[in-house]
Order: C-alpha cells, then structure tokens, then sequence
C-alpha cells in the first residue's frame, strides 16, 4: 500500500497489489489498529494493559528476599500457608502455647 | 496415611519436622572457636503419628538425638529419631498406638508388652557409651557414629528398677555416676531404687527406699557426701490410671519433700524434709558444708505443665508456674524438718539451668539459664505474634556479686536450653562458651549460637546455620573426644 500526497492535501489512494479490497475506512481502521499494537508492545501487551494494575513497582519477597517488580503488573508473592513461622501460634492462649512445647 | 490437619497449632515453626537429617559441614556465620573439639548431643521429641489423645501431653513426643560435631573450626550435624520399640511399632501399623502419656491402660490392645517408652528427655555419655533417657524406662544405648538405635540397656543385668531417671549425676571428681528409677517397681509404686555405678559403667551400690507418696521425682542434686531426692505436687495411683486419666495430676494442697540421704548411705538414713506448694523439676547444684547441705534449684511456685491437670479441676494458672533461682539451706543438726528457702534475683526464669559441668557438688558462682526478657523487642511482622512468651534470653547469674548478664540472639529469635563449655580443663569458673540451638521465626530456621560465656552482652561469636528446623530439644550435654570412643565420624570432615 503506498500513500499519495496531491496539491498539498493528504489523500489516500489505494494503490496495493496484495489482492485485498478494503474501503478506505477499513484500511483507517487497520492502520490505526496496527500502531496502537506496536505502540502497546504487540497483542500480549495489549491485553496486560487492559488488565488492572498497580502504579508504580511492586514490592514482594521470593525466598525471603525483597524484590520490587518494576513493570507494576505482577501479583505479589504470597509465602504458603504456615511459612511465616509463629504466625498460627499467636492466636493461642498461654495454655494451649504451653501444650505444644514446653520449652519455647 | 499421616494426616496433622486437624491439629490446627502444629503448624508453621511447630510442625512436626519428622526426618532423619545430615549435613556433612553446615554453614557458619563468624568464626568458629579453634578450641571448640567435640560434640553437642541433644535430645527431644517430634510427634511423628499425631497423638492418639488431642490433649497428651508434648512429653510423649517421640524421641530425636542430634549432634553437630566441632573440629578444625568446622561443624557437621546429624539427626535421628530414635529407633524405640514403641516407634518400630507405631511405623509397622503405619499409625499411633500408645494412647496418654505413661499409662498403658490407653493404649492399643496390640502393644500390650511393648516398651512404650519414647526415650527424649536427655542424652547421657558414660562409661564410655551414648544413651538417651527417659524416666518411664530404661535407657536406650545409641551408636554415636550412625546415631543407630543399639537398644535398652540394663547395665549387664545388675540394675534392677523399670525406670532410670532423665538426669543421672556424674561426680567430676571421681567419675561415679549416680542413678535412681522412681515408681521403680511399676506405675504407682512407692519404691526408688538408687544405684552408684563407677566410671566404667558398672554397678557398685545399689539402695532402696519408700517415698512418702508417689510424685514427679524428674531431678536430684549431688554433693561430696549427700544425694538430694525433691519432688511436690504431681500425684498418680492406680486408680487414677484404670479411669484412662494421663499419668499425673496436679494436687497443689500436697507438700513439697526434699529427701537427703548420705552417698555411703542406704534407704533407711534418708531424712525428708517438707515445704509448701511447689514444682520442683530441675536442680542447679547443691554443697554440703559442715552440718547444712546448701542447694540452688529454679523451681516454680506451682505446676508447671498444663497438660498435667489440676485433681480439682481448676484450670492451669500460667502466673503459678513462674521459676526463680532459688537457694535451700538445710540443718541436719537440727530436729525441724523444714528448710529456709531464698529467692536470690526476682527475674522469673525458665528451669531448664545449667552451670560449669566440672563444679558440680561444689560451690558455684555462675548459674545459667534461659528466661524471657520483656524488655527485649520482637519482630510480630516477620515472626508472627508470639506476644512475649518465647524464652528470649540466657542469663549468667552471679550469685557471688549478685549480678545478672544476659545474651540475646535478635528480634525473631527463641532459645532453647543453653549449655556451658569451659575453654579449657583448667579454665576458670564458668569461663568458656556458652551455646545452644535458637529458633529462627523469619527464616524458619535453627542456628547454633556460640557466645563467650564471660561476654553475654556482647552477642554471639559464631552461629551454626541449618536450612531447616532442627526440632525441639529437652536437653543437651557436651561431649569431649575422650569421654567417647570411637569418636563418631562426620564423614565429610574426617574424608
């Protein structure tokens, strides 16, 4: 597809020997769809940027390390259930802490 | 099929760990002492099938023996549970069969005859042998290079009581242990057997006698010429035992006894002593000076173990069970069968205290033990809220210049029972390094911590990292390489 520029106003022409028949607002529609793509960083990026996200970095922590995911678009990381030691055991009354071990 | 999930407080530090481990050389933060030659051995328990009963008590847990092993400024770490016929039998039907805590009417008809002991209370080296030990039984020899379970040992025939106490004396001096079983003769029986075994191991005296009535009689304390038998409060029959109860209750209207009775004596020159309500479960040391017998013991105002229920069904008071060092002065010139009892430092403590191995039946100036310091800060966000309940802290007590200094191992930290190394065999007093295992609650870790036992304030020299927990421990000892023979290979090390 080639575009033609004559007496100073922008034009379009079809002037393509690809086979296809567009109209012109078809061949608008790709063009347009078609930057908005790269400019997004391709379809992947497209959909990432539809999802809802968080400004900015993310701080989370993988194998007790902070780590700040800078494209603002991961879920941070949550630790397993019980990894976070003597989380389960605060909750306990004096009694039931002592049943378990004596010697804390 | 092993299922803990409806056990919703084993869970994250205090989940069973239920592994045999080793670390051929374990990673060291600092620098390791050059003079740090033998073996820490420690003893606890894991539960590796969940209890039979939800609310037995955490002293059944099955037996775990565990060393790290120091040369040439390395570590190496091992860890096992203990092979007892109980836990071979649990493993075969692939689930719990032993049911409360000492009390055998509970259990599954099919371990009738078994020995239901689960040997995790402390490791014992004598004569030249690694035992672990439990009141309830016998001990259990184990190999110390494979930590293999060898099996129970009965001293070549000569020792005669069902039971053998969680923490025999061996006199520094001359090498001669002495040994007692309570309820020696069967559950619910009055009898003690008190043996003296020499340092070979063999058994030279034995005696026998009749306590006032049946209790917890966990510890004893050692002079030049007299054994101290305590015990208070905790209370068991038959009776009790056929009503499918856990083995004791606690009755806070009985009195405290403290027996003495002389080394070369026999049952029948024991003279008992009483006192009020107390929890008497461990001893510091004891001297005999003239005609008074002096002993320092952290024992606590009144029952210490929840899971031992008060025989009048009040509930367990946590602000009762608070520990002190404490100082008994005895008269055995005097006809009053009382004692004068002294709190020395108004710091309630844990009990699980330790001094200077080589002045045991002498007189000490250093006591040490765990406790928790309020006024030490606790990281909730990255340890969870524990809310001040963790033994935080080891305190060198001074009992000489009335002083206490104290160690601590960092914000997300508990510690459990510490153990004094003198540096050297003729080092001064309490002047070596004091170490034991600290839970990290951030990291989900265990460390060694090593610290000069003279300079407590100024942290740790060195720690030992494992990359797991390394599981609850009771009690550890010190082993030097020329109490125990062959000296266990760590494989790595000695390649």
């Amino acid at each position: 597809m080639s575009w033609e520029r004559s007496n100073g106003q922008s034009s379009v022409q079809r002037n393509c020997d690809c086979g296809l028949e567009a109209t012109r607002r078809q061949m608008l529609l790709g063009a347009c769809s078609g930057v908005l793509l790269i400019t997004l960083g391709g379809a992947e990026g497209a959909i990432g940027a539809a999802m809802p996200h968080a400004e900015g970095g993310v701080l989370s922590f993988y194998r007790d390390e902070p780590w700040l995911d800078g494209t603002g678009r991961a879920v941070p990381w949550h630790p397993p259930h019980g990894c976070r030691a003597a989380r389960e055991q605060g909750a306990l009354s004096d009694e039931m802490l002592r049943r378990i071990d004596c010697y804390i | 099929m092993v299922d803990f999930s409806s056990d919703p407080a084993r869970r994250g530090f205090f989940s069973p760990q239920r592994y045999d481990a080793e670390i051929l050389e374990c990673e060291v933060q600092g620098s390791l002492p050059a003079d740090l030659v033998g073996t820490f051995v420690r003893l606890g328990g894991e539960w590796y099938y969940p209890p039979s009963k939800p609310d037995d008590a955490m002293l059944h847990t099955d037996g775990y023996v565990s060393t790290f092993r120091f040369k040439d400024g390395r570590v190496s770490y091992k860890g096992k549970f203990v092979r007892t016929p109980r836990f071979r039998a649990n493993l075969k039907a692939g689930r719990q069969l032993f049911g409360y805590y000492r009390n055998r009417f509970t259990d599954d008809p099919s371990v009738q005859g078994i020995d239901g002991t689960v040997s995790n209370t402390t490791p014992l080296v004598h004569g030249g042998k690694l035992f672990t030990l439990k009141e309830d039984s016998l001990p259990q020899q184990i190999d110390p290079e494979t930590l293999d379970t060898i099996g129970a040992w009965d001293f070549d025939g000569k020792y005669k009581s069902q039971t053998f106490t969680a923490h025999p004396k061996i006199d520094p001096f001359t090498g001669e242990m002495i040994a007692y079983g309570y309820e020696a003769t069967g559950p619910a029986s009055k009898d003690v057997f008190v043996y003296a075994m020499d340092k070979a191991g063999r058994v030279m005296r034995e005696t026998r006698f009749e306590v006032p009535y049946v209790s917890v009689m966990h510890d004893i304390a050692l002079t030049e010429k007299h054994i101290l038998f305590p015990f208070g409060g905790y209370v068991t029959s038959m009776e009790r035992l056929r009503e499918g109860k856990i083995h004791w209750g606690w009755d806070g209207s009985k009195e405290s006894y403290i027996g003495i009775m002389p080394r070369d004596g026999d049952g029948k020159d024991i003279r008992w002593f009483k006192g009020p309500e107390r929890c008497m479960m461990h001893t510091f040391n004891a001297q005999t000076i003239g005609s008074k017998v002096v002993l320092y013991a952290p024992f606590y105002d009144s029952n210490f173990f929840p899971f031992f229920p008060n025989v009048d069904g009040s509930p367990w008071d946590p602000s009762k069970a608070k520990g002190y060092v404490r100082r008994y002065t005895f008269d055995l010139n005097s006809k009053k069968d009382s004692w004068e009892e002294e709190i020395l430092f108004p710091l309630p403590i844990g009990d699980l205290g330790r001094i200077d191995p080589r002045y045991l039946t002498q007189e000490i100036r250093y006591a040490f033990t765990g406790f928790s310091d309020p006024t030490r800060p606790f990281d909730e966000a990255r340890a969870g809220n524990l809310r001040g309940r963790v033994t935080n802290s080891y305190a060198r007590f001074d009992l000489h210049a009335n002083k206490i200094d104290r160690y601590f191992p960092g914000d997300t930290h508990s510690l459990q029972e510490c153990c004094l190394i003198p540096r050297s065999a003729d080092a001064p007093e309490g002047d070596g390094y004091l170490i034991g295992v600290a839970s990290n609650y951030a990291e989900m870790r265990s460390e060694l911590i090593i610290a000069d036992a003279q300079r407590l304030e100024e942290g740790d020299i060195a720690r030992v990292i494992l990359p797991f927990r390394a599981g609850p421990q009771v009690h550890g000892i010190w082993v030097t390489p020329d109490e125990l023979a062959p000296f266990p290979k760590a494989g790595g090390i000695d390649a």
